[in-house]
């Protein structure tokens, strides 16, 4: 959406104030309300579908095949966004931010690793249908709740396959099937704008406008991980750089707000 | 030869249906009424496909701008829609024949002339797929179509039927249409007319009449199905606006 000059001003000042005041009256730490599915793709491992209440919506299923443990990486996420090209920076950039945060989750590969010479290979495909908003927190959500109900089919043969040459089998009884995700919690990336020197959680596309950057902190196991980082928001209105104070806001933010975000898309 | 039984001795099909039965059929209208203009989710069997419809809106490049209205389909498949997982490039041959066979079809079957100037974008994301996968697409358009409030003639519905020897067998799934040749049909309203015909494989001429005729049959049956959808949406929404 396109605002005018005067518009955009009056948005940077109220957000600017302290406390900032919100277009939409929300609180810096509070999320936008979403609704979530788990398990209703019937081809897949596990799959979620989100929804924001502004209609952003966020389909993700997880797939998984066995691979040899040399064959390169262990998880593959794509994404596909309605609308965009396979070249587009915005899907392309997107995938590579969950392929950082994923493969810095040892919990994640420890499970997905079969035998000496075999492991399965995640394949996490997102499907953006639309979206208002910069899309990685919907997608972040949406993949933590796929991680949380995706299973993988139980081993049967065994696990040590050093000495002997042995393929694996699987038991074919889906209800065997171990959850991924049993004593850990996936990892939540949650955006966060920075406008002067305040924190807003889920900035909303005007809200982004105005901003001077955006961040992306990582939430796993109820503590921050990493990696935390700055999203291009490509609006560029506003460069001046940021107080590093700001930084520490940031985190205390996430700390006060992100288990009360992860036990809402859970309920 | 097949390692499963397409269609036993008995008349069944694999997965019990008789030669004339569709699969279980469910649709629903204004599924993303917030997001969109226009939307709808049709789900064939195990096929499942969502339909968006953004428009009539101002065209966003000018060779667009036309007397009349501008249809720009797009079909996304996602990688987790099959068995076996695949990664589809956008500008996949098949999907953009598909594109352009969806195109053509709607052109006809939209009053395009009532919205000059203006671009009408449709954006369908394949969520699933088990066979008739163009046919579940066309009914996915055509309910977003009318979700999106767009003046048409009628409705459009498409059904595949996959030949087996001499028996046509109505709505085949991914086995039945891996195996045998078949072919799509599509028909604007209740007529007899047909609007698409595709076929990809090689079939005998004289074996194609039977199989046009349950086509059209199984075309007619969605259309009531569609029909029906359309009429319980709209009935709610009346309720809601005499509240």
């Amino acid at each position: 959406m396109k605002f005018s000059v005067s518009e955009l001003s009056y948005l940077r000042s109220s957000l600017i104030s302290s406390p900032p005041l919100r277009p939409d009256c929300r609180k810096p730490g509070q999320f936008r309300p979403v609704e979530s599915e788990v398990d209703w793709l019937p081809f897949t491992n596990g799959s979620a579908r989100v929804r924001a209440a502004d209609g952003s919506e966020c389909i993700v299923g997880i797939k998984t095949k066995v691979v040899a443990r040399s064959e390169g990486s262990l998880i593959e996420p794509s994404v596909d966004i309605t609308g965009y090209k396979d070249n587009d920076p915005l899907p392309n950039s997107l995938a590579e931010a969950l392929r950082h945060t994923l493969n810095a989750c040892p919990e994640l590969t420890a499970q997905l690793i079969l035998t000496e010479k075999y492991a399965f290979r995640l394949y996490v495909d997102c499907v953006v249908l639309s979206f208002t908003s910069h899309p990685l927190s919907l997608l972040s959500l949406a993949v933590f709740r796929a991680l949380k109900s995706t299973r993988l089919p139980q081993l049967i043969s065994s696990r040590d396959d050093t000495l002997v040459d042995e393929i694996p089998q699987f038991n074919d009884d889906w209800d065997a099937a171990q959850p991924i995700c049993t004593k850990w919690s996936p990892p939540l990336v949650l955006l966060l704008a920075i406008v002067g020197d305040n924190v807003l959680l889920d900035p909303t596309d005007a809200e982004l406008e105005v901003a001077e950057t955006a961040l992306c902190i990582t939430w796993k196991n109820n503590a921050i991980a990493a990696p935390i980082k700055n999203v291009d928001i490509g609006s560029g209105k506003n460069v001046g750089g940021y107080n590093p104070k700001v930084l520490l806001d940031a985190y205390d933010l996430v700390q006060s707000c992100a288990a009360q975000v992860v036990s809402m898309i859970v309920s | 030869m097949s390692r499963f039984e397409i269609y036993s001795p008995e008349g069944l099909r694999a997965d019990g249906r008789r030669w004339n039965e569709l699969r279980h059929i469910k649709c629903g209208i204004n599924t993303h009424s917030k997001s969109a203009d226009g939307s709808a989710v049709v789900e064939m069997g195990a096929s499942k496909v969502v339909c968006i419809v953004q428009g009539p809106q101002e065209p966003e490049t000018r060779s667009r701008v036309r007397e009349k209205a501008t249809l720009s389909v797009s079909v996304t498949v996602a990688p987790f829609s099959t068995t076996e997982r695949s990664k589809h490039v956008t500008n996949d041959r098949r999907l953009q024949e598909m594109s352009a066979n969806l195109q053509n079809l709607f052109e006809e079957a939209v009053l395009t002339h009532l919205h000059p100037r203006t671009e009408i974008v449709c954006s369908l994301t394949v969520i699933a797929q088990d066979g008739g996968l163009l046919s579940c697409c066309i009914n996915a358009m055509t309910l977003a179509l009318i979700d999106a409030g767009l003046p048409m003639y009628e409705y459009v519905s498409a059904c595949s039927v996959a030949l087996f020897d001499q028996t046509p067998l109505l709505d085949p799934n991914n086995v039945e249409e891996t195996e045998l040749a078949s072919v799509t049909v599509g028909i604007v309203g209740e007529t007899d007319k047909i609007s698409l015909l595709i076929l990809e494989r090689r079939l005998g001429l004289d074996r194609l009449p039977p199989a046009l005729e349950l086509g059209v049959e199984g075309c007619k049956v969605l259309r009531q199905v569609m029909d029906k959808e359309v009429r319980r949406h709209g009935a709610m929404r009346l309720a809601s606006r005499a509240e």
